[in-house]
C-alpha cells in the first residue's frame, strides 16, 4: 500500500463510499453468514441472518464458496439495472465478499456493446441476404443458360425447317413450271373440276377437243353434265386413276371418245385434274391445232 | 433443497437470455438486448420426486474461449452450449467454449442447444455438421425461445443428468 497521508486516505475512503457503494459479507467455509455490512440494500440484498446459508439470500454465491485464494466476478447484475463487481478473498476468519458498484460502467458498456452487436447482426443479415441473392442469381444464370441453349437449338431447327421449306417451295415451283409447260403445250387436253362437276379451268386443247371456246368456259357453259351426260356422276370418275376410254359430248352434240384419266389436285384435295387424249388423231395434229 | 448452478454459454445474440426468460418467466420478446457481465435467475424444478433449485447464470456472449471468465464458471454443475442455427459461426464458437468449460469444470453434464429453430428458412447448420457433433456423443436439442419448442426439455434433461451425477 502506498504511504499516503491521513487526509488523502480519508478522501479516498469518502470517494469510494460515494462512487462505489461498498458492501461486504463474511462467510464461513461451510457457507454460513458470519458478518455483513455496507450498502448491501443498494444491491437488492436484504434479510440476511447470522449463521444461515448465504446462498439462500444471495443466489450468485451458490457453488462459489469457499474460494481458494481470490476471485473476481465482474458486472454481476444483483438487481434490476444494478451491477456490482464482486471480489472474493479468503482470510483466516473466512471468505470475504466485497461488492463495488459497477452500474455506470456496465450501462456504458451495454450501450456500446448493443450498438456493436446490432451492427454485427445487421452485417450477418446482409451477408445472408447477399448469399441468398447470389444463389438466386446463380440459379437464374443457369436457367438463362439452359433457355439460351434451348433457344439456340430451336433457332437451328427453325433454320433447317426454313431451308427445307424453301427447298420444297423451289421443287414445287419447278414442278408447277414443268406442269404449266405441259398445260400450255396442248399436247393433251387438261381440265380442272370440282366434286360438283364444275369445270373451272382447262387448256385450249381440251376446249378444242370438245368444241368450246374460252368464253364458254368463263361463262360457265362448260360443265361435266354438258360434256359427259352418259357418265354424269362425277363421283364415278373421281377415283379413277387409270387411263381409260371415256365418251364425251361436244358442244355441237356430236360424240367424241377420248382416253381419259384423273388425279386429285395436290394443293386442293377436293378438286381433280383430268387428262384427255384424242387417240383417233396423231399427236402432232393436236399439238399443231 | 438441492441447489445447482447452470451456465449458459455461447456467442452474442444466440438467444441465451431469451431461453432463460422463456424457461423461468414464460416470456419472449423479439427485441435484442445484449447482456453485460452476468445475470443470475432461479427456478425450482422437480425431477422425479426430487425438487431442485436451478441457478441459471446467463453470461454475456463469448466469441472465444479466452473471452469466457473462469470465475463465472466456478461451481457450475452443468452448462448449456447455445448456438444460433441461422449463424453457422456460432456453432464453431461453442466448440471452443466447451473446451474451456471442460478445462475449468471437469466432465460435468452439458447439452448443445441449436436455437431459433422457428427460423427454418434461414437455417445454416446442415445434417453433415449435426452428425459430426453427434459423433462426439453430444446431445443436441433444437430449441426456439420464441415458440418454446425444446426449451423445457433442454433444462430438464440437463437437470436429470446433473441429478444422476449428484446421486452418484
Amino acid at each position: 500500500m502506498a504511504d499516503l497521508p491521513g487526509p488523502i486516505r480519508e478522501f479516498i475512503d469518502a470517494l469510494t463510499d460515494d462512487l462505489l457503494a461498498p458492501a461486504f459479507m463474511l462467510v464461513s467455509d461451510d457457507g454460513r453468514l458470519i458478518d455483513w455490512g455496507g450498502a448491501l440494500s443498494s444491491y437488492g440484498i436484504s434479510g440476511l441472518e447470522e449463521n444461515t446459508q448465504v446462498g439462500n439470500h444471495v443466489p450468485f454465491l451458490v457453488g462459489l464458496l469457499p474460494v481458494d485464494s481470490g476471485s473476481v466476478l465482474p458486472k454481476v447484475q444483483t438487481a434490476a439495472q444494478v451491477f456490482a463487481d464482486v471480489y472474493l478473498f479468503r482470510r483466516r476468519e473466512g471468505t470475504w465478499i466485497l461488492l463495488l458498484d459497477a452500474t455506470d460502467d456496465a450501462k456504458k458498456r451495454q450501450a456500446l456493446q448493443q450498438r456493436t452487436y446490432d451492427m454485427a447482426l445487421r452485417a450477418a443479415e446482409l451477408e445472408h441476404e447477399g448469399r441468398t441473392l447470389y444463389d438466386a442469381n446463380s440459379r437464374l444464370a443457369e436457367r438463362v443458360k439452359e433457355q439460351t441453349s434451348e433457344l439456340s437449338e430451336t433457332v437451328v431447327r427453325l433454320q433447317q425447317e426454313l431451308a427445307e421449306g424453301r427447298q420444297r417451295e423451289q421443287a414445287l415451283i419447278e414442278s408447277e413450271t414443268r406442269f404449266r409447260s405441259l398445260f400450255e403445250s396442248n399436247v393433251m387436253g387438261i381440265v380442272y373440276f370440282d366434286s360438283d362437276g364444275n369445270i373451272f379451268e382447262s387448256n385450249d386443247a381440251f376446249l378444242q377437243l370438245l368444241g368450246y371456246s374460252r368464253d364458254d368456259l368463263k361463262q360457265g357453259f362448260l360443265t361435266w353434265k354438258q360434256i359427259a351426260p352418259i357418265t354424269s356422276e362425277v363421283g364415278s370418275i373421281k377415283t379413277e386413276k387409270t387411263l381409260r376410254q371415256q365418251e364425251f359430248t361436244r358442244k355441237d352434240q356430236s360424240r367424241i371418245s377420248l382416253l381419259f384419266a384423273t388425279a386429285p389436285q395436290i394443293e386442293a384435295p377436293g378438286n381433280r385434274i383430268g387428262f384427255a387424249i384424242d387417240f383417233s388423231q396423231p399427236k402432232s395434229t393436236q399439238a399443231s391445232s | 433443497m438441492i441447489q445447482k448452478k447452470i451456465c449458459m454459454l455461447g456467442s452474442f445474440a444466440v438467444g441465451k437470455t431469451s431461453l432463460v426468460r422463456r424457461f423461468v418467466e414464460s416470456i419472449y420478446t423479439d427485441k435484442y438486448h445484449t447482456t453485460v457481465g452476468v445475470k443470475v435467475d432461479k427456478k425450482i424444478v422437480k425431477v422425479g420426486e426430487q425438487e431442485t433449485t436451478l441457478l441459471l447464470w446467463d453470461l454475456e456472449g463469448s466469441e472465444t474461449e479466452h473471452d469466457l471468465r473462469k470465475s463465472y464458471l466456478r461451481g457450475a454443475s452443468g452448462y448449456l452450449l447455445v448456438a444460433d442455427g441461422t449463424r453457422k459461426d456460432t456453432l464453431y464458437h461453442v466448440l471452443s467454449l466447451q473446451s474451456r468449460a471442460e478445462e475449468t469444470l471437469g466432465p460435468v453434464p452439458f447439452l448443445l442447444l441449436l436455437n431459433k429453430s422457428d427460423l427454418t428458412d434461414m437455417w445454416e447448420i446442415d445434417d453433415r455438421e449435426r452428425s459430426a457433433i453427434e459423433q462426439k456423443k453430444w446431445k443436441i436439442i433444437d430449441t426456439s425461445a420464441k415458440t418454446g419448442q425444446g426449451v423445457e426439455d433442454a433444462f430438464l434433461s440437463l437437470t436429470e443428468k446433473m441429478m444422476e451425477k449428484h446421486n452418484g
